[in-house]
């Protein structure tokens, strides 16, 4: 008997046309790790707030939720509470109390659980999830990855049998959403907790999952084994395609013409093996792959550097900043030039001073030592409205910080009050960004990456020269970070720079002009992203990690599946001339 | 398997006075506030200060130091004001505006002052001391539901600044900061970054809300808690002698041995044996905190040098 059987659910948001789940049946097995991935607004969400009385929304409703044979509305509130967990996305909302041990003990006090037997179980899952140093900690002082691995430990403190996970790594830096799942898949092996979980990041989740559900509109569209729903979507082109693992992807761009289940021209067979769904299993197909076909071409041209000589639109001289007099320093001799046009990325981890430095560029905080220069001009000589306007502008993390008003129209037109053609230049905007439809729509009701793209509007009127982005992919799915790097991209074709602050290495790789690697307070590499990648080993694409081995400079899934075929291509000529 | 008794929760340090049962704890800044605010001795206040200071030292540290020397011009300041604002008292030190400057409302608005800088450190030790789980671990213990409202909006306070500020900050990154524009505009968008915080603050209860649900919140008749404060015997012992010291400050008090007369002339109360009693019981009580932390380093020191 399946856990939880799903079956022929319906259900419509009051007032709303369109059903956000049709017909959904789904069963999935005791200790099983399920995954359940779509574009956003796919209705994953609302499918997992049903399977909890308590959090499933109201509206029209047909079909059924079975937990453990039962109809889940049978089964009492204070067994759904303790046996079905539940982690949601947004990390600091979630928490309750201000102390993490109260925060611990929260649901084991709301089932009423004796002291004695609490403390037990408070003490050994904070120690099975390594969370004991900071038990006397406040919430406040945790970071975010800290607040979702709390959020986890204070559901599994009740022990429950089904895990499941609303998008908990969303709003997560990727080291800390590694760490996050990597503690989800030991409570899945190690205590047969079954987990349901869903993800815009499939690197990770996709090789662990027992089952993949795919959801499009409301309905599922793609079910079964990982291998058999990359295998369902690579043969309808799906575009759900491009959330896919990257060994996958390439895998499916260089079988595409040539589909695994014919036999190859060449004889193969042994291409027909399994598609790969790590690195590890994607760097030995692709071994394979390369020994049979014996390629020529094994690195690509690395394109000379375009932005040789151009003059620098922002550029930091020998920076140094503390926040204290006593505090340690945060900015540590840091200098670099920003050529004017480029779309320049910033990577590095948690903590190295990536903040404080657009900070210190955006004038917030200043340097005790060094200089800021935005084309060629002190930044101390700009205050203000003539920094801002014309010049410099920043779209931060959390684009909500941006959005005060009740409507879309109301906050670009907010940027642009009393100047002379305000109208168009908000029609410009909006349509720069894609967000003309959205136009009378409260900024609360929109998705993540709707939100990204209104604030992204608001910042453009400001007519910026130059702009600042922090972590701009955080928390958007795979379609909207392509949306986003093609308005980045004309942005820049049209004379814009764009200094970028990021974690998501895939996407700098792809978009990027010029890379840079942030570490203890100051730049130690800058190069363009072929050359850049070829030099790491560790902090690189998937892609480049894969391939390394046999090709000296494929950085995204499409260099390396252009030195696949190209090579596939000559082959097949000297076979002919042969 | 044998289940334990778990140690105390939410203190930092085992050996000082805050490792008192919370009852203990809150009790003493209670009597101490009170104490502070009805005495009208100079001498009195000033061995509330000094006490108030060496416990925010003690408490504090470095950040101690600092507020301390910040409490020194805010007396002066507030003495000041009441010697422009009071013309009474006999010993006028000069006139202005034809109104005359007195040393009489000089030092009673010294006092006053003195009654505030002291009550103003107790609390920046309190804050330290009773922490927000401590509180409400003492008064929530017969409605555990009004902790828990308690204890989130505690926590809500500090959330709500830091969105403030992160608003503020996105804002002046676009050339919309607070100090940018018009006044009129300014109001403006002050209203739009409040109102903006008010929804952000729904939605995000929305969300807690959500979650203290999905956790079984009201699923159990009754709620059981976790924090676990134990009335040992030096509890008792502290309370016990922390009261005496207060009831004999008190009964001297009773017997005005502190009504000073400020104006129009300085008059002190005769020194009575009972008045000595009282003050030097006042100032051991201003003092148990201190002594208790200090006792408590102490004791901690013998016992590593007999390591």
């Amino acid at each position: 008997m399946a856990q939880f059987a799903v079956e022929d659910l319906t259900y419509r948001y009051p007032g709303q046309e369109h059903p956000a789940l049709a017909h959904v049946t789904l069963a999935i097995e005791r200790g099983s790790y399920v995954c359940i991935c779509g574009r956003s607004g796919c209705g994953k969400t609302t499918l997992l707030r049903h399977l909890k009385t308590v959090l499933a929304p109201h509206g029209e409703r047909s079909g059924a939720v079975r937990f453990e044979g039962r109809p889940l509305e049978d089964v009492p509130l204070r067994d759904q509470a303790q046996f079905i967990g539940f982690v949601m996305q947004d990390p600091d909302a979630q928490v309750v109390t201000d102390k993490v041990w109260h925060e611990l003990a929260f649901g084991l006090e709301s089932l009423g659980i004796d002291e004695r037997t609490m403390r037990v179980r408070v003490a050994e899952m904070a120690s099975y999830l390594g969370i004991q140093h900071w038990f006397h900690e406040d919430v406040a002082t945790l970071s975010g990855g800290q607040r979702q691995l709390l959020n986890l430990a204070s559901v599994m403190a009740m022990q429950p049998s089904v895990l499941v996970l609303d998008e908990p790594t969303s709003q997560l830096d990727p080291i800390a959403a590694a760490d996050l799942l990597t503690t989800v898949r030991k409570i899945n092996r190690e205590l047969g907790t079954t987990v349901i979980i869903t993800e815009h990041r499939l690197e990770d989740v996709f090789a662990t999952a027992d089952a993949v559900v795919v959801m499009d509109e409301g309905r599922i569209t793609a079910s079964g084994s990982p291998h058999d729903v990359a295998e369902a979507l690579a043969a309808r082109e799906d575009a759900m395609m491009g959330a896919l693992p990257a060994p996958l992807r390439v895998f499916y761009g260089v079988t595409h013409a040539s589909p695994r289940k014919e036999a190859l021209p060449d004889g193969g067979s042994s291409l027909a093996s399994v598609p790969p769904l790590t690195v590890r299993e994607g760097r030995r197909w692709l071994l394979g792959y390369v020994e049979e076909r014996d390629l020529p071409v094994r690195r690509l041209p690395d394109g000379g550097d375009a932005f040789q000589g151009v003059q620098a639109a922002l550029s930091l001289k020998d920076v140094w900043f503390r926040y204290e007099r006593v505090a340690p320093d945060v900015l540590r001799g840091l200098s670099v030039d920003v050529p004017e046009g480029a779309l320049f990325a910033i990577l590095g981890g948690n903590g190295t001073g990536k903040s404080t430095m657009l900070k210190v560029i955006c004038g917030t905080e200043r340097p005790y030592r060094g200089s800021v220069q935005l084309f060629g001009q002190p930044l101390k000589r700009r205050k203000g409205d003539a920094l801002f306007r014309g010049g410099l502008a920043m779209l931060p993390q959390d684009p909500l910080n941006l959005l005060v008003k009740q409507t879309v129209r109301d906050e670009l037109a907010e940027m642009v009050e009393g100047a002379p053609e305000a109208r168009a230049r908000i029609d410009e905007a909006a349509q720069a960004c894609g967000v003309a439809r959205l136009m009378d729509r409260h900024p609360l009701d929109l998705s993540g990456g709707e939100r990204q793209r209104v604030a992204l509007a608001k910042v453009l009127l400001a007519d910026p020269r130059v702009l600042l982005l922090d972590e701009p992919t955080k928390g958007i799915d795979a379609a909207f970070k392509q949306e986003l790097a093609e308005i980045l991209r004309s942005l820049v074709s049209r004379g814009m720079t764009i200094v970028m602050v990021s974690h998501d290495v895939e996407f700098c790789a792809r978009h990027a002009d010029r890379l840079a690697l942030f570490f203890d307070g100051s730049i130690v590499a800058e190069n363009a992203p072929r050359p850049f990648f070829t030099m790491n080993s560790f902090y690189t694409t998937a892609a480049n990690r894969m391939s390394r081995h046999v090709f000296a400079n494929a950085v995204t899934d499409e260099d390396v599946i252009a030195l696949c075929q190209g090579a596939e291509a000559c082959s097949s000529e000297c076979s002919g001339c042969a | 398997m044998e289940l334990h008794e778990g140690g105390v929760i939410g203190t930092h340090s085992a050996s000082g006075f805050a490792s008192l049962h919370p009852a203990v704890v809150f009790g003493w800044f209670l009597c101490a506030m009170i104490l502070v605010v009805v005495v009208g001795d100079p001498l009195w206040i000033g061995c509330a200060c000094a006490g108030a200071a060496a416990l925010c030292l003690m408490e504090r540290g470095r950040a101690g130091l600092r507020l301390i020397a910040a409490m020194v011009p805010l007396l002066i300041v507030l003495s000041l004001v009441n010697g422009l604002v009071d013309p009474q008292g006999e010993t006028v030190l000069f006139t202005y505006l034809s109104r005359p400057f007195t040393a009489q409302a000089v030092l009673y608005g010294m006092q006053t002052a003195g009654m505030l800088v002291c009550v103003l450190l107790l609390f920046s030790s309190y804050d330290r001391m009773m922490t927000s789980d401590r509180f409400t671990y003492l008064f929530g213990g017969a409605a555990p539901s009004l902790t828990l409202i308690l204890t989130m909006a505690l926590r809500f306070v500090p959330d709500y600044l830091r969105k403030a500020r992160q608003i503020s900050r996105a804002r002046e990154c676009i050339g919309m900061g607070a100090a940018d524009g018009s006044v009129r505009l300014r109001v403006r968008n002050g209203a739009d970054i409040l109102g903006a915080l008010t929804t952000w603050a729904l939605e995000a209860g929305i969300i807690t809300a959500d979650s203290m649900r999905s956790r079984g919140y009201g699923t159990a008749s009754r709620r059981t808690r976790f924090a676990h404060h134990p009335f040992g015997m030096r509890d008792a012992v502290s309370a016990a002698s922390m009261a005496l010291l207060v009831a004999l400050s008190i009964a001297g008090m009773l017997q005005g041995t502190t009504s000073v007369e400020y104006l129009p002339r300085i008059v002190l109360p005769p020194v009575t044996p009972l008045g000595v009693v009282a003050f030097a019981s006042f100032v051991g009580f201003m003092l148990v905190p201190f002594a208790i932390d200090v006792g408590g380093r102490i004791s901690w020191r013998n016992s590593l040098s007999r390591i």
